[in-house]
């Protein structure tokens, strides 16, 4: 295991290398190259928040590269039939790729600390180079979430296709949730003013509970890089603490994909012992693909545009949802069982907007 | 040695093979045939332990092979269609064994300049025969004690059939037991001592490749009446009628069928050399998949 743990972590060298590249040009680049139009705070700030984005680009793209050997009936025959245990060969790659990613990343990052560090000499701002370490510590933590969450959808599916189509599920699962709950969880106010002909006149006002952006497995990343590199430059952040609610929901969000990243984690292994090679490059039955996700998102995604979008906007998401159900038949023709998948959980859901509408 | 018990395996509510009991006795080069769809693939997959059976086990040397890396590091799998990534060569798939195997740079590098290879082009832009000739390199390398084959000889043309029997012969004379999946039966004669045949889900038919054409004659007879089939007193696996000329397959010894075919008065009796290939068509002509 040791031996094939290291060959694979030297054939991880192009993906580095590659991710080692692109992260240097959107990072290092524009932190280095003096403007006099922007500040070296708000330079800083962007810098991290794009190096932000390229790390969660990594976390989603790499399960891709290091899980290719279970989405092609060849490959499979030929790691299948090596000696080594699924679970070890399972391991080796998602180890080897969540290393790869993280040392590109500690490497730019520690570039950029240099050229940071360099330049604010010159700046009597309140820099704080702690709050820097910060947004690395935290980047770390929440990038292995997002990538043990894209490796368990990736690794649910038997093909290329259907292995992408569940990492985009992954990405908006607990969004439509959000904004289901979103539409629900408000509270209306009902005031009385006095107009501009000074007779009284009444206005709603709506309080919303939910902040459903927070809930997407790379948004705790993008807002913890923001908030520390913002501090960093003794700045406030945009999104830490512009309010109660939204300090709630990104504390909700932090907690949930954290527990989300260790069951994935755990997920993954325990799944692949089941897994069987001749299901390889078949239609993808996982419980945790398009079985659970279409009727979830038909029935979300109905109930939410019956109240923010309208009959056409309606319409046009319940074709989305039976293209998506034919990709995942493969056919036109998707049958009575995926039919019922699809159309049960739409009726469903218009009703429950329905409902919404009325009640809320 | 391979040993095969109550094998079966299905995929979904499709069954490809039912109770397969088969040994393959160490040192031995089994020829396994079929016709398309049989389930040899699937057998080797098995074999192997890419695939789980569903019941039945196979044990190699007294242990279950899947998930069982010791004995898997004694099993070389080369399936009729090998993977390779976009820019991979030669030396990168040695690498790759060199982490598993016992793997024989020397052997590899013989084998590369009979073939006139080059271990560090991609191998995508190699034709089919030359990939085939690579992967049998590395194969060869490898030194398995126990090589599954799949469709080994496709797209090799004669000189380097000749070059692979060598090392199968080679690697025979190491202990090493092969089994090889082919519909090349003429090439299989020449270097197989045994052989199964897969058919309707189970061996229908396997031993020794000279045993079993000693089991097996063919006649070309000509009678001066009608004769058909039920009037023959034989063990017939195939029987074809041209008029008067009857050409037979039946089972059993040579010349108690010559005997009892002589008994019938036939105005020439005339017997036919088989080898493997003839003695497969007419078991599978006869079950009617030939027509």
């Amino acid at each position: 295991m040791k031996k094939y743990f290291i060959y694979q972590l030297k054939r991880s060298a192009i993906p580095f290398g590659v991710m080692l590249f692109a992260a240097l040009v959107i990072f290092i680049l524009p932190l280095s190259v003096p403007s006099q139009w922007y500040t070296l705070e708000s330079r800083i700030i962007t810098a991290y928040t794009y190096l932000a984005i390229g790390l969660i680009a990594a976390c989603i793209l790499m399960p891709i590269w290091a899980f290719r050997y279970k989405m092609n009936k060849r490959s499979a025959d030929l790691y299948y039939s090596l000696p080594i245990k699924r679970h070890k060969l399972f391991f080796i790659h998602y180890i080897t790729g969540f290393i790869s990613v993280i040392a590109a990343y500690t490497i730019v990052f520690l570039i950029g600390l240099a050229v940071v560090n360099i330049q604010q000499a010159s700046y009597t701002a309140s820099f704080s180079l702690i709050n820097l370490l910060w947004v690395y510590l935290t980047s770390v933590a929440a990038a292995y979430a997002i990538y043990s969450v894209y490796s368990f959808a990736f690794t649910r599916a038997n093909n290329y296709i259907d292995g992408i189509i569940f990492m985009i599920f992954a990405t908006v699962a607990l969004l439509v949730v959000a904004l289901l709950l979103y539409i629900c969880a408000i509270k209306k106010e009902t005031i009385v003013y006095e107009n501009s002909k000074g007779e009284l006149a009444t206005r709603y006002a709506r309080t919303y509970y939910i902040t459903p952006e927070y809930f997407m497995p790379f948004s705790p990343l993008y807002i913890l890089s923001n908030h520390f590199s913002a501090l960093a430059v003794g700045k406030k952040s945009y999104y830490f603490l512009p309010s109660d609610i939204d300090t709630a929901n990104l504390i909700v969000s932090l907690c949930l994909y954290a527990a989300l990243s260790v069951a994935c984690t755990v997920g993954m292994f325990v799944l692949e012992k089941r897994y069987k090679a001749e299901d390889c490059e078949q239609n993808s039955d996982s419980i945790f693909g398009y079985k659970t996700m279409i009727p979830l998102i038909m029935f979300t995604m109905c109930a939410y545009l019956v109240n923010e979008g309208g009959v056409l906007v309606v319409a046009i998401a319940l074709v989305a949802g039976y293209f998506l159900t034919a990709i995942w038949r493969r056919s036109l023709k998707i049958g009575w069982k995926a039919f019922l998948l699809y159309a049960v959980p739409s009726v469903l859901g218009i009703a429950a907007g329905g409902i919404i509408y009325l009640v809320i | 040695m391979i040993e095969i018990d109550n094998l079966c395996k299905s995929y979904g509510d499709k069954h490809v093979l039912d109770h397969i009991n088969l040994n393959v006795e160490n040192g031995s080069v089994l020829g396994l045939v079929g016709i398309n769809g049989a389930g040899k693939s699937t057998l080797l997959r098995l074999t192997c332990g890419v695939l789980k059976a569903d019941e039945g086990n196979i044990t190699i040397d007294g242990e279950d092979v899947y998930e069982n890396e010791k004995i898997k590091k004694n099993i070389f799998f080369l399936p009729d269609d090998p993977y390779y990534a976009p820019n991979v060569a030669g030396k990168d798939l040695a690498a790759l064994y060199r982490q598993f195997y016992s793997f024989d740079g020397g052997v590899f590098n013989s084998y590369l300049d009979t073939f006139s290879l080059d271990a560090k082009k991609p191998i995508r832009n190699f034709s089919k025969g030359m990939k085939r000739q690579m992967y049998i390199s590395l194969a060869l390398a490898c030194k398995p004690k126990y090589l599954l084959l799949d469709e080994a000889f496709d797209g090799l043309d004669p000189l380097a059939r000749l070059e692979f029997k060598r090392g199968i012969i080679e690697l025979q004379e190491q202990d090493t037991t092969v089994i090889i999946a082919s519909h090349s039966l003429r090439e299989l004669e020449d270097i197989c001592d045994s052989f199964a045949i897969l058919d309707n889900l189970k061996v229908t038919s396997y031993g020794k490749i000279d045993g079993a054409l000693e089991k097996i004659c063919k006649l070309q007879v000509v009678f001066e009446r009608d004769v058909e089939r039920q009037d023959m007193p034989l063990d017939i696996v195939n029987f074809e009628k041209t008029g008067r000329v009857i050409k037979l397959v039946a089972r059993g010894d040579r010349q108690a069928i010559i005997a009892a075919v002589t008994a019938m008065n036939p105005l020439i009796i005339d017997e036919i050399p088989m080898d493997f290939e003839d003695m497969f068509i007419a078991e599978v002509e006869d079950k009617g998949y030939l027509k």
